[in-house]
């Protein structure tokens, strides 16, 4: 029988869909007694879920503009008769 | 700014040496290439590691085939040339956080009994969906200061995987970690922002 604590490691397998064919039924068969693991599971999909719709993160204008200068000088070195 | 049809035409722009396409590959690449370089050299030097990564990725565009997506590509060279950089200083790869991975779950252990039980179950989340949590403007900054808090590894394991959709394949060769590993780590990572969620939960009703 698996325990809650075993459920919350398998968390993410379940929710990825990594779980093998006997795996599956005893988490099955623990989230179908148990409502708490079924709870933590749910928000756990949610929360990779938020994850997965959240923007990554982007350099400010300035750090832009800076690594682009930089990236320009080096192609500029490398070969004077490229730039636009 | 500039939209590109395909990848194609991207990469075309920038080995004819486009300002506006190396603007747009900046933008949307750079906060990746950061990540993978602290992860693997640390913080101290992992800008240095990026200004390497750029000047390899514009002496080998024209040689690029396409076999992976441009940003796999990019990234690989950050991880090569911060892996070379460690090989010179004759450092081990040292992953901050790849010494710790036995400790499996990120879960506080009095949130369980001896028996393996919730001694604390899980409570209701009062905005439980994503696309609730996502608009809660509160809980997206604690999620995102959640995941600044994250373990360089994990940082880069929830910002290539969860983000911007790499294969996880692809984030091992990069990161030069095991599938089990990284799925560990992922795990980890989940939970942790599980917890900086949770905690947040029901907040308003307290404070009423
Ligand atoms: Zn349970």
């Amino acid at each position: 029988m698996l325990s809650c604590k075993d459920i919350s490691h398998l968390t993410s397998e379940i929710i990825d869909n990594e779980l093998s064919f006997s795996m599956r039924i005893k988490v099955k068969f623990h989230l179908f007694m148990c409502h708490s693991c079924r709870n933590f599971v749910k928000q756990m999909r949610a929360t990779a879920d938020t994850l997965k719709q959240l923007k990554p993160k982007q350099p400010n204008e300035d750090e832009i503009n800076q690594q682009v200068e930089k990236i320009m000088g080096v192609i500029k070195e490398l070969d004077p008769t490229k730039h636009k | 700014m500039t939209n590109y049809p395909n990848e194609q035409a991207l990469i075309k722009q920038l080995i004819s040496g486009d300002e506006q396409a190396y603007r747009h590959v900046v933008k949307n690449y750079q906060s990746s290439m950061l990540y993978v370089a602290r992860s693997i050299v640390g913080t101290s030097i992992a800008d240095e590691i990026v200004q390497d990564a750029w000047l390899s990725v514009i002496k080998a565009l024209p040689k690029f085939e396409g076999r992976s997506s441009l940003k796999t590509w990019i990234l690989r060279i950050v991880s090569n040339s911060a892996k070379s950089r460690l090989r010179k200083e004759s450092r081990q790869f040292a992953a901050g956080d790849a010494a710790d991975l036995e400790i499996l779950s990120s879960l506080p252990s009095e949130k369980f009994n001896d028996n393996g039980s919730w001694a604390t179950p899980p409570k209701h989340w009062d905005i439980a969906s994503p696309d609730a949590l996502i608009a809660s403007e509160e809980l997206n900054n604690i999620v995102r200061r959640a995941i600044d808090k994250l373990p360089s590894l994990q940082q880069s394991i929830v910002t290539l995987r969860e983000m911007e959709g790499l294969k996880m394949e692809d984030i091992c060769k990069i990161l030069e970690i095991s599938e089990s590993n990284s799925r560990v780590l992922l795990h980890r990572a989940r939970t942790k922002i599980w917890q900086a969620i949770d905690k947040h939960q029901g907040k308003e009703n307290v404070e009423l």
